[in-house]
């Protein structure tokens, strides 16, 4: 087992800051379980730092957090960290990628297993969506709003991180993100939980895998 | 996986966005709390941004629509709860 994860955390505008704050429990919980944690928050998500980190370390697990496209996946002030360079040149071979971006599922993610030799990829083939409360704009960790969205798919990785498969990450994220779902459905629900319903049901039906989905880290 | 691809580009070539169609939309979006934004595709929206681009019919308008309808029809088909 590869217990090195390379987590991206750019935090240049108001979607990646909060992705920035959510992902944070997920690398507390990656030390908890002995890994090795190389975080590139900030400005340090850009492309020199990422393939220094990913050359000198040989990361297992990659999660990846930023903006997207089908084909790239980005950093730090949208600078490409990930594109068909990384594909070609194998160096992403052999690791587990789960990638927070936009799009990223629909050719990138697809490529990074056929050739360029990842044991697995899980990322989204639409956008990644989620809502923000602005009265939690400054404090994004307490948006509860927010919370509906990120805490699921936070469990992609805090479940490989805890030694299952690429399978069961993806079931128990979305099972997650159905209760979610179904809890904005109900009666119980406040306005704004239930005007998260389409767009909780956006990410999982757009949420992806390539590649060995018995594949632990 | 290049199904999934497939049907994607299949769906979004047949998507036809009917000015009743937006006018759904914009009234499923108006009725989101103003507090809230929505974060898709690397930018970040207001509703009354979002509800510009539906009627404009650009890429962002057509998939703040697709979203909708497509949460609409398994919502009412009842496959939403179904198991997966």
């Amino acid at each position: 087992m590869n217990k090195t994860l390379l987590v991206t955390r750019p935090n240049h505008d108001s979607t990646t800051d909060y992705l920035y704050y959510w992902s944070k429990p997920v690398l507390d919980i990656a030390v908890k379980h002995d890994f090795k944690v190389l975080d590139l928050e900030s400005k340090k998500a850009n492309r020199k730092y990422f393939e220094s980190y990913l050359r000198s370390n040989d990361p297992g697990f990659i999660f990846l957090n930023g903006h997207g496209s089908e084909d790239v996946i980005a950093g730090y002030n949208d600078e490409v960290l990930l594109d068909d360079q990384s594909i070609i040149s194998k160096k992403l071979d052999g690791k587990v990628l789960y990638s927070r971006s936009c799009r990223s599922a629909v050719f990138f993610g697809k490529k990074v297993v056929t050739h360029g030799g990842a044991k697995a990829f899980i990322g989204y083939s639409r956008d990644f969506v989620f809502l923000i409360d602005t009265d939690y704009i400054t404090r994004p960790y307490l948006d509860p709003i927010a919370r509906m969205f990120l805490e699921p798919s936070n469990l992609v990785a805090t479940t490989l991180i805890k030694g299952h498969s690429v399978a069961d990450a993806d079931k128990r994220s979305r099972f997650e993100m159905r209760k979610a779902l179904f809890r904005s459905l109900s009666s119980a629900a406040s306005e704004s939980e239930s005007r998260s319903a389409p767009f909780l049901f956006s990410n999982i039906a757009s949420q992806t895998i390539y590649g060995d989905t018995s594949a632990t880290l | 996986m290049d199904n999934n691809s497939q049907a994607t580009k299949t769906e979004e070539d047949k998507f036809e966005f009917s000015e009743e169609l937006k006018q759904l939309v914009v009234e499923r979006i108006k009725s989101i709390p103003s507090n809230l934004q929505i974060s898709v595709g690397g930018s970040e929206y207001t509703k009354e941004e979002i509800m510009s681009h539906v009627q404009k019919g650009d890429d962002v308008g057509k998939q703040m629509a697709e979203i909708q309808l497509q949460f609409l029809k398994e919502l009412t088909s009842g496959k939403i709860f179904q198991d997966e």
